[in-house]
């Protein structure tokens, strides 16, 4: 390492919290300005050194962190090339995540963020943890918690720009976690476009799939194909020092079933216009008003 | 392209997940998942490597209310769709 001050970011993501021990220390407060996320002083579940890597070449970014990722038998782990490297060392809980310093400058953050997943991932089975990240946006509406999901362009930033006479939770990536008998849906420091999200958390009531259509329209669509759109939004449980394997996609698919069990899913059609929020009141019976947030659910 | 004599078998490299009354289905290459609902399940069921398409689509035509054109149409076109995706293969490989 190049000098040996550094400046501590906490990452909070559910009941995990990751301790991120920047170099230079002006990373955390980057990282400070960008993760909108609860506050915490639980001890850390993962200790990281997150240390910027200088360099000349102009890096070809990838589109997933997944897929060019090599990792050693010794808990090291490279991805595109050198992109980001680092090792994990599980026993001690600690590990070093090393991105090139292009990954901590304005919209490439959201690449860097992804390294994040992985990280949560690995605290996760560390904890012996049962909560998944789904590629989504949510919003808490009379206590209740929905989830929009759907590929990238299918409107979840819109559904949460229309959203804001509620509880926005974010529109990028939410934490499902089983709670009872159902899952609770939960904010994370991660982001997409939308910055007005507030971190909350609320029992989970329903998932839409998200369509842009000519219409508002709520239709209920089968479990298999529930179950195919949902597990295509969760982000593959692979850790820092792990590769996916033949196992990952029938486990996210296992999680999706499990979700489903308890949570119905639809299919939204829907205008660049809050209308959808009039028949979701209806179909679930919500109280909601016409004046500002629903914030009922800040923690 | 897949014809009438065609006989198909499921990948067993696919795995497959039941949930409700449909199937998920992962593809090969595992990233992708694809869903069979009502009719694309009772198509999935009847390849196994000894009927033919045309044995599938009789049983089709037997089995709902569809004129034999249309059903013979839309298999053909649901199981080359299935071909390239690698979730069946050709019984001779």
């Amino acid at each position: 390492m190049a000098g040996t001050e550094k400046q501590q970011c906490r990452l909070v993501v559910g009941d995990l919290v990751m301790d991120l021990n920047c170099y230079p220390p002006a990373l955390a407060d980057v990282l400070a300005n960008w993760f909108i996320q609860e506050a915490s002083d639980r001890p850390a579940d993962l200790d990281l050194d997150l240390e910027l890597v200088a360099h000349e070449d102009i890096p070809e970014l990838p589109n997933s962190l997944l897929a060019n990722k090599l990792v050693g038998s010794d808990g090291s782990f490279d991805v595109a090339g050198g992109l980001i490297t680092g090792c994990l060392d599980r026993t001690g809980a600690r590990g070093s995540i090393r991105p090139k310093a292009t990954l901590a400058r304005g919209r490439l953050l959201r690449i860097l963020e992804q390294i994040f997943y992985q990280a949560f991932h690995s605290a996760n089975t560390l904890r012996g943890g049962d909560a998944c990240l789904v590629h989504s946006s949510a919003v808490i509406a009379d206590g209740a918690g929905f989830l929009f999901v759907g590929p990238s362009g299918a409107g979840k930033s819109t559904v949460a720009q229309l959203s804001t006479n509620h509880h926005v939770l974010g529109d990028e990536m939410q934490l499902l976690a089983p709670e009872g008998e159902g899952f609770t849906v939960r904010s994370t420091p991660f982001n997409g476009t939308f910055r007005n999200k507030l971190p909350g958390q609320a029992p989970l009531r329903a998932i839409f799939i998200l369509e842009q259509a000519d219409a508002h329209r709520l239709t209920a669509i089968g479990p298999a194909e529930a179950a195919s759109a949902l597990a295509a939004e969760i982000v593959p449980p692979v850790g820092l020092d792990e590769l996916p394997t033949p196992d990952t996609l029938p486990a996210m698919v296992e999680y999706a079933a499990r979700i489903l069990e308890y949570t119905p899913v639809w299919r939204l059609e829907f205008l660049p216009d809050p209308g959808f929020w009039e028949i979701l009141a209806t179909e679930f019976n919500l109280e909601i008003g016409d004046g500002p947030g629903d914030r009922s659910d800040q923690p | 392209m897949l014809e009438l004599q065609s006989i198909l078998v499921q990948n067993p490299a696919c795995p497959v997940r039941e949930i409700g009354e449909g199937l998920v289905i992962m593809a090969p290459e595992g990233t992708v998942t694809h869903s069979l609902e009502s009719i694309g399940v009772f198509i999935w069921n009847h390849i196994d490597g000894q009927n033919s398409l045309q044995m599938v689509l009789d049983a089709i035509v037997a089995e709902y209310d569809v004129a034999a054109d249309t059903a013979r149409e839309d298999l053909l076109e649901f199981v080359n769709q299935m071909h390239k995706s690698g979730l069946v293969l050709t019984a001779d490989g």
